[in-house]
């Protein structure tokens, strides 16, 4: 029976499409069809962070309906400090209105101009390595295309990042170690089995680490990783699970390969943080399946205990409802693991590695 | 409740039933089987509005489907479509309906002027919704109009909730709260304009529509404080609960779909839920309270036959949200629950892993154990608040209930149904005399979608056994010590006799499915609902659990010491068969 099941894609090489967006619209500064760098500008808007409400008719004085006739300015006007924006014409010289910074006039109601100061610029960066396939709605971002391995993540702390991997635990089960942490390890994404001290990230921060992928960290850890400057990505889970073995091959695999971390937090529309190792190739790869019923054969990942981050594969697909062995029943399949053992897990508990 | 002939179906109609959830699509099919309405087949499967598939048909497809192969009922097309109406030849289905909550809550600004009276009276307004406060604007707010402006414009919410000023009261301090939003609204790009309520004094709202009409659409409800003393939410609740509709779910991936299919938008899970709770207050002539633990949200529902009070809270569930109960409580309360030793990083890294996989479910009988935990203190978290909500505007937030209805997948899943009963005893410390039944199969708001225009179908449907009756529960209360007795309980007069002490929860079996006649003589001091010390011989039925005795007192209190606190939960557990 076709039951949809969450799926996690870990493909070594496949064809990625990545929307880059700016939080409102702006400017696109890159073309279509351009190829474009990870730390390269692609798009940019002003971050107004203040308001300015201008009395302007009272500064007039004249009747808030008869402000529109002393305008020199229209809503969306780029204004500089000192510029003036109304006057009213007398007898004797002239009353003006002037900006009392540099910004945009964003709106114009009831005697007052509103001004949006720009206090600072937001410059998105492509943070990966391809080609602009298309823009979004002119002045919203791009979509940017590669090819190379793409690893989805079970959660990110926020921020993204971009450097060279580097293997900082010998297997997917170890922690780092403080002591790991050295000039070698500057500017690179460090790779380990978990993160387990909450000390790792200050040195992290100190040694001028670009980002950490662990396969679990406590959520004590968590709270604090978003104050940190680099992106820690978590590709198993919170607490102390061990990375997945085909992420942490895959991982090792690309030691030395430049990768892009994304580390949004999942929200309700389904997006999830990844790993981008952009891999030149040549035409005919594909982009990862999706959609995919489990079916046998398929590799899965189980994501609760007492088979947390087990993979195995997928050996049997029962038509019906099972009973647990807390005595529920649910749909499910039976997995064979690594050690050879077979076990009923619900399709609810499974991870399909794509 | 029995069917007479006469009481028969004339519309002969199937209907197909659809409730998307957040984590799950469970989809019904109700129809006509030997002149009664039949629960003809359910199923349930992920659902599909978010990454990668963002299409909430895949999702029914898949369920439907299933429901196709149970039952030999072609019920979509070859192109996945729904066969509508019913065929002679047996397939399709002549109504779809559509319960949905799987869309994020109205992100809503609150601006009102006194937190105490119009702000406190939105509140309750939105909390019947699935909303969520992102800011509030009052008179106590510190910030000054520009900063109010900017946050305005950096929040950018959904909804702006205006409200404020008793009928005829104050206009000066509310036009300019609306001035404000004005300004926030015309620094906002067009296509990032919030939809704004007002639900304030009641003669500005030409004023309101005139200042704020050209920026955004100005839906207008009543007051929700026409007067100091009067509140009055049930307007507003109803243009939030449409506005849920028309902005969120009608935004859903894939909707406009399911909307050709169906004659009618989408209802809001939590409406529906409302609905067949005051049904069956109506029903009862008595007070009915509902609890459903969503993934996303949870709902309470206090219905008697003339009110409903709905509170809907989308920053607690067993879901995405259930991390936000880290802010409200330390793990040590959640370890509370439990028979076993636990750290409390372990509980916080098993929340937030729930969080990430909601859809998940537990395997092992300490993770299980865990789970029930967390319900009961996100339950306990919400009907707390709600119950002091509504003693605060004059209801009795605690008062006895004549049933309880609860759904939500960690009840229903509950491997012993003395389990689930616990949890609920446990996190809402009801009194009086009550019974409780589960919605085991999910279907409570789809049949509040039927309740109004087939209620024969809602009676039929639920003789058929769709819900799971748990049994009926008595909680003396009174003051005393471990071990005095509490309540005598003779079965069957002569038949059985059970002394429940204090501190005891005690299951009595009744024996049979019929309904028999119970005698409960409570203590002198202790109160069953018919005064201290009076008893009473009530006919009851025997239920999945049987009678329960809750003599545990009220609040419930539990052992300082660690060994003695373990022994005790664990002594509750091995009493109701949990």
């Amino acid at each position: 029976m076709k039951y949809f099941t969450r799926s996690t894609v870990v493909q070594s090489l496949t064809r990625i499409r990545r929307e880059r967006l700016l939080p409102q619209n702006g400017e696109v500064v890159v073309r279509v069809g351009q190829d474009v760098a990870p730390m390269q500008v692609v798009a940019r808007t002003a971050l107004e962070t203040d308001i300015y409400l201008l009395p302007a008719s009272d500064q007039l004085n004249v009747a808030p309906e008869d402000l529109p006739q002393y305008l020199l300015v229209d809503e969306g006007t780029i204004v500089e400090q000192g510029m003036i924006l109304a006057e009213k014409k007398q007898f004797l010289g002239r009353k003006t209105v002037t900006s009392p910074v540099d910004g945009v006039v964003a709106d114009v109601s009831n005697g007052r101009i509103i001004l949006k100061q720009t206090l600072d610029w937001l410059e998105l960066r492509a943070m990966l390595k391809g080609r602009v396939v298309s823009s979004i709605a002119v002045d919203r971002g791009v979509v940017i295309e590669t090819t190379g391995s793409l690893i989805q993540a079970m959660w990110g702390s926020g921020q993204e990042g971009y450097g060279t991997i580097k293997i900082a635990s010998e297997t997917a089960h170890d922690p780092l170690n403080v002591n790991g942490l050295n000039g070698e390890t500057a500017g690179r994404i460090l790779v380990t089995g978990k993160i387990d001290r909450v000390d790792i990230l200050a040195r992290a921060e100190e040694g001028n680490v670009r980002g950490l992928i662990a396969g679990s960290m406590p959520a004590t850890i968590c709270q604090m990783a978003a104050s940190f400057s680099f992106p820690v990505i978590l590709t198993d889970g919170i607490g102390d699970q061990s990375m997945a073995q085909p992420i942490f091959q895959l991982l090792q695999a690309s030691e030395g390969r430049e990768a892009s971390l994304f580390g949004q937090l999942q929200d309700h529309s389904g997006n999830r943080p990844e790993i981008i190792i952009p891999l030149e190739a040549g035409p005919g790869v594909e982009a990862p399946p999706l959609n995919k019923p489990i079916a046998v054969g398929q590799t899965v990942r189980i994501l609760r205990p007492p088979y947390s981050s087990q993979v195995g594969q997928v050996v049997r697909v029962y038509r019906h409802a099972q009973m647990t062995p807390i005595h529920t029943r649910a749909h499910g399949v039976d997995v064979r693991l690594a050690d050879g053992h077979v076990v009923f897990i619900p399709s609810a508990n499974l991870d399909i590695i794509t | 409740m029995t069917t007479t002939a006469s009481e028969q179906p004339t519309s002969q109609a199937s209907f197909l039933v659809a409730d998307c959830g957040a984590t799950n699509t469970t989809v019904v099919l109700f129809d006509v089987v030997d002149g009664v309405y039949r629960l003809i087949a359910r199923a349930t499967t992920p659902t599909t509005v978010a990454a990668p598939w963002s299409d909430v048909v895949l999702g029914l497809q898949q369920a439907i489907t299933h429901i196709s192969q149970r039952t030999g009922r072609p019920l979509l097309n070859e192109r996945g479509t729904l066969i509508k109406p019913a065929r002679r030849d047996g397939s399709g289905v002549d109504h779809f309906i559509v319960v949905a909550s799987a869309a994020p809550p109205l992100r809503t600004l609150l601006v009102g002027l006194f937190d105490d009276v119009s702000i406190n009276s939105a509140r309750r307004a939105l909390t019947t919704s699935y909303t969520q406060e992102i800011d509030c604007f009052s008179l106590s707010d510190r910030r000054n109009e520009r900063a109010q402006v900017a946050a305005l414009i950096e929040k950018q919410p959904d909804l702006i909730f205006l409200t404020g000023g008793t009928d005829g009261g104050a206009e000066k301090r509310l036009l300019e709260m609306a001035e404000m939003v004005n300004l926030g609204l015309g620094a906002l790009a067009e296509t990032k304009r919030p939809q704004v309520v007002f639900a304030g004094n009641r003669h500005l709202r030409q004023q309101v529509g005139a200042l704020i009409g050209d920026r955004a659409v100005v839906r207008v409800a009543d007051n929700v404080r026409p007067t100091l003393e009067t509140e009055q939410i049930d307007d507003a609740a109803e243009v939030i609960s449409r506005l849920y509709q028309d902005v969120k779910l009608k935004s859903l991936p894939g909707i406009h779909e399911v909307n050709e299919w169906s004659n009618q938008s989408p209802t809001p899970t939590a409406r529906a839920f409302a609905d067949i709770v005051a049904y069956f207050a109506a029903l009862h002539q008595g007070r009915v309270l509902g609890v459903d633990l969503g993934s996303n949200s949870v709902t309470l529902v206090t219905a008697t036959a003339d009110s409903v009070n709905l509170t809907v809270r989308t920053d607690l569930g067993m879901g995405r949200p259930v991390v936000n109960l880290l802010d409200k409580v330390e793990p040590a309360a959640i370890a509370h629950w439990l028979s076993y030793e636990i750290g409390q990083e372990v509980i916080r890294d098993f929340i937030v892993n729930k969080s990430v996989h909601p859809q998940t479910i537990p395997m092992t009988e300490a993770e299980l154990r865990l789970e029930h935990a967390i319900a009961r203190q996100v339950i306990r978290q919400v009907a707390t608040e709600a119950a002091a909500d509504l003693d605060r505007v004059g209801q009795n937030g605690a008062s006895p209930f004549r049933l309880l209805l609860a759904r939500g997948a960690t009840l229903a899943n509950a491997p012993r149904p003395g389990q689930a009963l616990l949890i609920l005893l446990d996190a809402l410390q009801p009194v009086g005399i009550f019974s409780v039944a589960l919605d085991r199969y999910g279907l409570l708001p789809a049949l509040g979608t039927l309740a109004r225009r087939e209620p024969l179908a809602v009676v039929q449907a639920l003789e058929a056994g769709t819900l799971l009756d748990l049994g009926w529960v008595v909680v003396p209360t009174g003051p005393g010590q471990p071990g005095q007795e509490v309540l005598n309980v003779t079965v069957n007069p002569g038949a059985l006799k059970v002394d429940v002490g204090y501190g005891e929860i005690a299951v009595v079996p009744l024996g049979t499915a019929q309904p028999v006649e119970v005698s409960l003589q409570p203590a002198r001091r202790f109160d069953i609902g018919f005064g201290p010390g009076q008893g009473k011989t009530v006919t009851l039925r025997q239920g999945a659990v049987g009678l329960v005795v809750d003599a545990r007192g009220r609040p419930l209190s539990l052992p300082q010491d660690e060994t003695a606190r373990r022994n005790q939960i664990r002594q509750w557990l091995w009493d109701m068969g949990a």
